[in-house]
């Protein structure tokens, strides 16, 4: 909620929300203790529409802390979750995994109608530069930081050398991933605009591509390190190649569809939204495509190939705060917070080796593109959190290599945590020196509804 | 069917649905009890063409259990008002009153004609299955669907203290399917719980619980109207309402529509909260019929048509007697004559809803059964209760004898 919300709400109105808040915690609680044998998915209704509430009451719980929305939202999954209070069960976050991707598919597909022409032909420059020094040194960097680690990772100390290097350069892509929820979460909330928004904004969404090349090529070069006998092959870049055309190519098509539907019939999206986000992605995943690239490029293409970018932004947002609350409450409820505690401290370490290298790399980038002050100083902010995009590619690395695959899975998890809780509120910090910050909420209220 | 499948054409009945509450061009298609829809879905479903699977079903069981309880919400947010207008308390009373005796008419044949079938089981209506199997029934086919009058309004430009009064009379007895449906899963709760005592608490629970998560969605909803808020505060606390209630074995449909009246009744937002609850209405309720259905099961019971046929006559003989009283007890009613009651004949959503609650909640012969009679009672309601109505309405003068043109193509729908 904005300052103007915010500053209508009176202690009473907050006293009155805590007191819910507790209520509802306490009859979850009450009815998951009296009767826990609960099964085929019925205990996820009453979690999902618990973390929806936690998740809302909490975020305005801490906004007079200034905190992000998605703090709040993660914060009651986390307290919810299967690692606190077990409100929320395994079974439950599992469950959930169909409308997170129904949520991520919805923030993609605004992410890809937030990338306007203009705006990426203006911040081309930057854009550029950004994105070479950033993966560049970023993969380099990280991947020194690693090896220099190697005797706090159980797991990595008694690698070979080359095997270490091979695990240290994937690590490096990790840290090359973003979380384009946890900027277009923020993006929601705040109302930004301006250029750190735009740099942003385009950076993060373009990052996808980057990162899945970068991967392939990555992999290449590690197998032969991690795996004896193994040899240097270039056939992950047929498979990369296949699925980043055939991504863009479903993309363009199904955005010239959603174009064609808005102009000549504009009614029910949101089910069109469920259809894509549930069924859609369900075949654009056995087609072995990557399903938020399909729907960055449609939302791209509703933008900036027709006059219906702004109806789609508008019918998305009338989904409401509804779809970052389930993305980022059943984060939090998957947060391992006993992994957290145990790896804390080596997590913290790549956390704050990656938070100084994205900055140098900024500043760096800042500087050859002659990036104005305002870039310089804050480009690096929203570059910093991680989510879903990060853990699914941690989750296919270990999968790749079980010889590390899960110590290398479990500090993912781990470094991720930081960066979920961190790395929003890190932005919301930078749009608001930046002076980019609105205030949606004010905008969303209406006045006239009272009586 | 794979569950992709099967949801895709969930998601395509939802879409319809959308256009057919909606869309102007192709308003008031479709019959007013859905009972299209629920023979689609018992057509799709395993007792005839196979294409959807016990296994679907239960699949699909929790978003089945939303489905309802959304439907039940929307019941509750609009209960007692016909838009904004109060409904009399003389309409509300007649109705209710009307829907407990159609109940207790249907529940007595029921349990006789069980008794006649079944003596070992004992005395009438001791046995627990005898009793949850009519009584059940009883409560799911007690309701007119409101949409019959409606639709009456809508499609045929009907208008008239007549119709004031079925308006009023066909929403208020829906309270009784849904609190009855509350009380009797009440019998059966999950198990002991040392705060419940008897069916008594384990109703006072569902009250409450209903109660308590409406005036939560109040204060979440706040003083100033925040419409991104809206969504995300309906589906919470729906969804908690119905999650709790099936974790507790409680009738997710009784919390719902307890939520839906509290919520109506505390927030200040309420005209927006039912717009918007009602928008989504015929989306959720399409799948909702489908599923219900694929989910008759015609073996439930071997006297199944025995059963059926009964309940529909005690029905129609609750509804009859019902439109006796209305032509007594308001001077409104006295020119439609004494047919009027059949007018009152189609039963729909909530009919439905509730028989699928049992069906979920009672898996076996009962809840089947259950289901199945609310389906048979929709489907032979339809044949019965939209031209009754009309001929009802015609002859108080409160809907235009209709042009021979006009008549010819009225003759032809439903």
């Amino acid at each position: 909620m904005s300052a103007a919300a915010h500053a209508k709400k009176g202690i009473a109105a907050r006293l009155a929300e805590a007191a819910v808040l507790a209520a509802l915690f306490a009859l979850m609680y009450g009815v998951t203790r009296l009767f826990p044998g609960i099964h085929g998915g019925i205990g996820t209704i009453a979690a999902v529409g618990f973390l929806l509430l936690a998740g809302t009451l909490t975020c305005s719980l801490l906004e007079p802390f200034g905190l992000p929305h998605l703090t709040g939202y993660l914060l009651a999954g986390v307290v919810a979750g299967p690692h606190l209070l077990s409100l929320v069960d395994h079974q439950a976050v599992v469950d959930l995994t169909p409308v997170n991707g129904l949520a991520l598919s919805l923030i993609a597909l605004a992410g890809g109608a937030e990338l306007r022409l203009p705006m990426l032909r203006q911040n081309l420059r930057s854009l550029s530069w950004a994105t070479l020094v950033q993966n560049s040194l970023g993969l380099a960097l990280v991947t020194a930081v690693f090896v220099a680690a190697r005797p706090l990772v159980a797991f990595a100390r008694d690698l070979p050398t080359a095997a270490l290097v091979g695990v240290a350069l994937l690590w490096g892509v990790l840290a090359l991933t973003r979380s384009p929820s946890a900027v277009m979460g923020v993006l929601a909330q705040t109302r930004a605009s301006g250029p750190l928004t735009n740099f942003t904004v385009g950076f993060v969404m373009t990052s996808d591509v980057v990162v899945v090349v970068v991967l392939a090529l990555v992999l290449t070069l590690v197998r032969p390190l991690l795996e004896p006998g193994a040899v240097l092959s270039a056939a992950a870049f047929g498979a990369v190649g296949h699925e980043l055309l055939g991504s863009i190519s479903v993309g363009t098509t199904l955005g010239l569809v959603l174009v064609a539907y808005l102009r000549f019939v504009g009614k029910a999206l949101v089910l069109v939204f469920i259809a894509f986000g549930l069924v859609l992605t369900e075949v654009i995943a056995y087609l072995r495509f990557d399903w938020l690239l399909v729907f960055l490029v449609a939302g791209f293409v509703v933008q900036n190939l027709s006059r219906q970018g702004e109806k789609l932004l508008h019918a998305i947002e009338g989904t409401g705060e509804v779809v970052y609350v389930i993305f980022f409450a059943t984060a939090g409820a998957h947060l391992d917070v006993p992994l957290l505690r145990e790896l804390w401290p080596v997590a913290l370490l790549f956390f704050v080796a990656r938070a100084l290298v994205t900055a140098l790399s900024a500043r760096l980038s800042g500087r050859l593109s002659d990036d104005p002050p305002l870039l310089r100083r804050w480009g690096w902010a929203g570059l910093l959190s991680q989510a879903g995009i990060t853990l699914g590619i941690a989750a296919s690395i270990a999968r790749e290599f079980p010889s590390f695959g899960p110590g290398f899975g479990a500090l993912a998890l781990a470094s991720v945590g930081l960066a979920e809780l961190v790395g929003p509120i890190l932005f919301k910090v930078a749009l608001e020196r930046a002076g980019e910050a609105r205030g949606g909420e004010a905008a969303a209220t209406d006045p006239g509804a009272a009586g | 069917m794979s569950p992709l499948v099967v949801l895709t054409v969930l998601l395509v009945a939802a879409y319809l649905g959308t256009f057919l509450f909606g869309g102007r061009l192709i308003r008031g298609r479709g019959l007013a009890s859905g009972a299209e829809f629920l023979v689609l879905g018992f057509l799709a479903g395993p007792e005839m063409l196979g294409l959807v699977g016990p296994e679907l079903l239960a699949a699909f069981r929790p978003l089945t259990l939303v489905a309802i309880g959304w439907v039940a919400l929307e019941v509750g947010l609009e209960y007692g008002f016909l838009g904004q207008r109060r409904i009399p308390l003389g309409h509300l009373a007649l109705g209710i009153l009307g829907g407990l005796a159609t109940a207790a008419l249907v529940a007595a044949a029921l349990g006789g004609l069980l008794h006649w079938l079944d003596p070992a089981a004992g005395p009438f209506l001791r046995s627990r299955e005898h009793l949850l199997l009519a009584a059940g029934a009883g409560i799911a086919l007690a309701e007119t669907t409101r949409h019959v009058v409606r639709w009456a309004v809508e499609r045929h430009g009907a208008a008239g203290p007549l119709t004031g009064v079925l308006l009023g009379v066909t929403d208020a007895d829906d309270l009784v399917p849904l609190v009855g449906a509350g009380l009797l899963f009440a019998l059966f709760p999950a198990g002991p719980a040392p705060w419940v005592q008897g069916p008594g608490g384990w109703l006072g629970v569902t009250a409450v619980l209903g109660a308590v998560l409406g005036v939560v969605g109040a204060v979440l909803l706040g003083r100033d109207f925040r419409s991104n808020t809206l969504w995300g505060v309906l589906f919470g606390t729906s969804l908690m309402a119905v999650g709790m209630a099936a974790r507790l074995d409680l009738a997710a449909v009784a919390v719902a529509f307890a939520m839906g009246l509290a919520l109506a009744l505390t927030s200040r937002h309420r005209a927006r909260i039912r717009e918007a609850a009602a928008s989504i209405e015929r989306p959720v309720l399409l799948p909702t019929l489908l599923i219900a259905g694929a989910s008759i099961d015609l073996s439930s019971h071997p006297g199944l048509p025995l059963l059926a046929a009964a309940a529909i006559g005690a029905r129609l003989t609750g509804k009859w007697l019902e439109g006796l009283a209305l032509l007594a007890g308001s001077p409104a009613t006295r020119r439609a004559g004494p047919l009027l009651g059949l007018g009152l004949a189609s039963s729909g959503a909530v009919s439905v809803t509730v028989g699928l609650a049992f069906a979920l909640r009672f898996p076996g012969p009962i809840g089947s059964t259950i289901l199945a009679l609310a389906a048979a009672a929709a489907v032979a309601g339809e044949f019965i209760g939209p031209a009754a109505l009309r001929a009802s309405l015609r002859r108080a003068g409160e809907l235009p004898e209709p042009a021979p043109a006009e008549a010819e193509a009225a003759a032809t729908r439903p």
